[in-house]
């Protein structure tokens, strides 16, 4: 049942790779322009490198988020995968794990590529790994509530960020604290676990909050 | 085969908003297995808010909508609205496999037998977004045929369909009654059905009207 449901949103993701390649375009484009305004100078970058990965990536999830229920709500299949499906909240999980899929796994696998060019000490590279993985499927969760939200909205975009900025927020500090830190040397593991809380919470509260928002958008 | 004459959906003093305006209140209706109604009123009665309402997609102000139980589970009625549900990027086979109908997903040979009949046996591995709108409408019919419901609601059927495939529509309609299934439909045109057809006229205030 769930499988299905999966394969049929990386199936429809595959089939539109368009979508999916834009937030990693940006993404790659974003922080390869900070070397050419600010300075090519290597220590200056690699003091810096960390937070700028972190804030290029979110803004490129943020991005994507809106291909995650916009098409199934105007051609009218979302309305009828709540009703049809048994269960709305495997609907929801299932989208927002090929949303990580598609958009979070893709910018994690191309960040330490940036991160050299960034000069990022390489002993921080597993922080940024690490950090930038939970980071990601947390963006994919909270997205998803505020995708729900606005998904009945002719001008959703402006409105959705500001609901889900302020969510992000604490997961951009804590992930590019961590990527800071590691850079200095230092222990990194306590904010790694407050990104673990965060995702851990997330988990639990997203999929009600995403298909009550959903049943909001569709009345 | 489907037990006729088995209540399948009874709805106490419905009332809808939308906004501050009244579509319709105390409306009443009981629906067996075996009986089919349209839903009949002027543009923007209520008519579709009356059957998304019925469906769970649009809240009741006032009164209650209760499914009678099947197998100890509620049954969950096969809604076909006016969005046909068909993704433009998958194939015409793909978008029946991996959509849910009625809580499962049904398999290859149940699904190619549906599209043969809705004729689009040639189209199986061609994307939707080659179809026409017509087209379209039928791969979200074959829904109607692959899934072993007990109650269609069908928001404008006909639209977009050709006259050959309004008959066959029709056809199917009759015999899915004839089974002992149930059926709601709003229609704009005349439809003809060799099955007892009842009327339900939405008004305001259903109880000033007999």
């Amino acid at each position: 049942m769930f499988k299905r449901l999966l394969k049929r949103e990386l199936l429809r993701q595959w089939r539109s790779r368009q979508d999916v390649t834009n937030p990693l375009i940006f993404f790659l484009i974003t922080v390869s322009l900070f070397p050419l305004a600010v300075t090519p100078d290597g220590e200056l970058l690699a003091s810096i490198s960390g937070g700028i990965i972190w804030v290029s990536a979110l803004l490129a999830a943020m991005l994507s988020l809106e291909s995650m229920y916009r098409d199934d709500y105007r051609d009218g299949t979302l309305e009828l995968l709540l009703l049809q499906s048994g269960s709305p909240y495997l609907v929801v999980v299932a989208k927002i794990i090929s949303h990580w899929v598609t958009t979070g796994i893709p910018l994690v696998v191309i960040s330490p590529v940036l991160a050299i060019m960034m000069h990022l000490p390489t002993h921080a590279m597993t922080a940024l790994l690490s950090s930038l993985i939970i980071g990601t499927a947390i963006l994919s969760l909270i997205g998803s509530v505020g995708m729900g939200l606005t998904v009945g909205l002719r001008q959703g975009g402006v409105l959705l960020s500001l609901l889900v900025l302020p969510l992000f927020i604490p997961v951009l500090i804590f992930g590019a604290s961590a990527v800071t830190a590691a850079g200095m040397g230092l222990e990194y593991s306590g904010q790694l676990a407050y990104l673990g809380a965060y995702l851990a919470g997330s988990i639990a509260l997203v999929p009600l909050a995403s298909v009550a928002a959903i049943k909001i958008s569709i009345h | 085969m489907l037990d006729t004459h088995k209540l399948i959906l009874q709805v106490n003093k419905l009332g809808v908003r939308r906004s501050e305006r009244w579509l319709f209140r105390n409306l009443d209706l009981k629906l067996s297995s075996g009986e089919i109604y349209q839903v009949v009123g002027q543009n923007g009665a209520g008519k579709t808010s009356l059957l998304r309402c019925l469906c769970g997609l649009l809240p009741e102000q006032e009164g209650d909508i209760a499914w009678q139980q099947d197998d100890e589970m509620p049954i969950i009625p096969l809604f076909y609205g006016h969005l046909p549900a068909v993704k433009p990027e998958l194939t015409v086979l793909e978008n029946l496999l991996y959509h849910p109908i009625n809580g499962n997903f049904y398999n290859g040979d149940v699904i190619e037998a549906a599209l043969h009949e809705v004729g689009l046996g040639a189209y199986f591995d061609s994307e939707a977004r080659h179809l026409s709108a017509g087209q379209a409408r039928r791969v979200a019919l074959a829904r109607l045929l692959i899934a072993d419901s007990k109650c269609w609601i069908l928001d404008e059927p006909f639209t977009a369909l050709d006259v050959k495939g309004c008959t066959w529509l029709e056809g199917i309609i009759s015999s899915y009654v004839k089974r002992g299934g149930s059926v709601l439909l709003t229609s704009h045109q005349p439809v003809s059905l060799d099955v007892e057809l009842k009327v339900l006229e939405i008004v305001e205030d259903m109880n000033s009207h007999v």
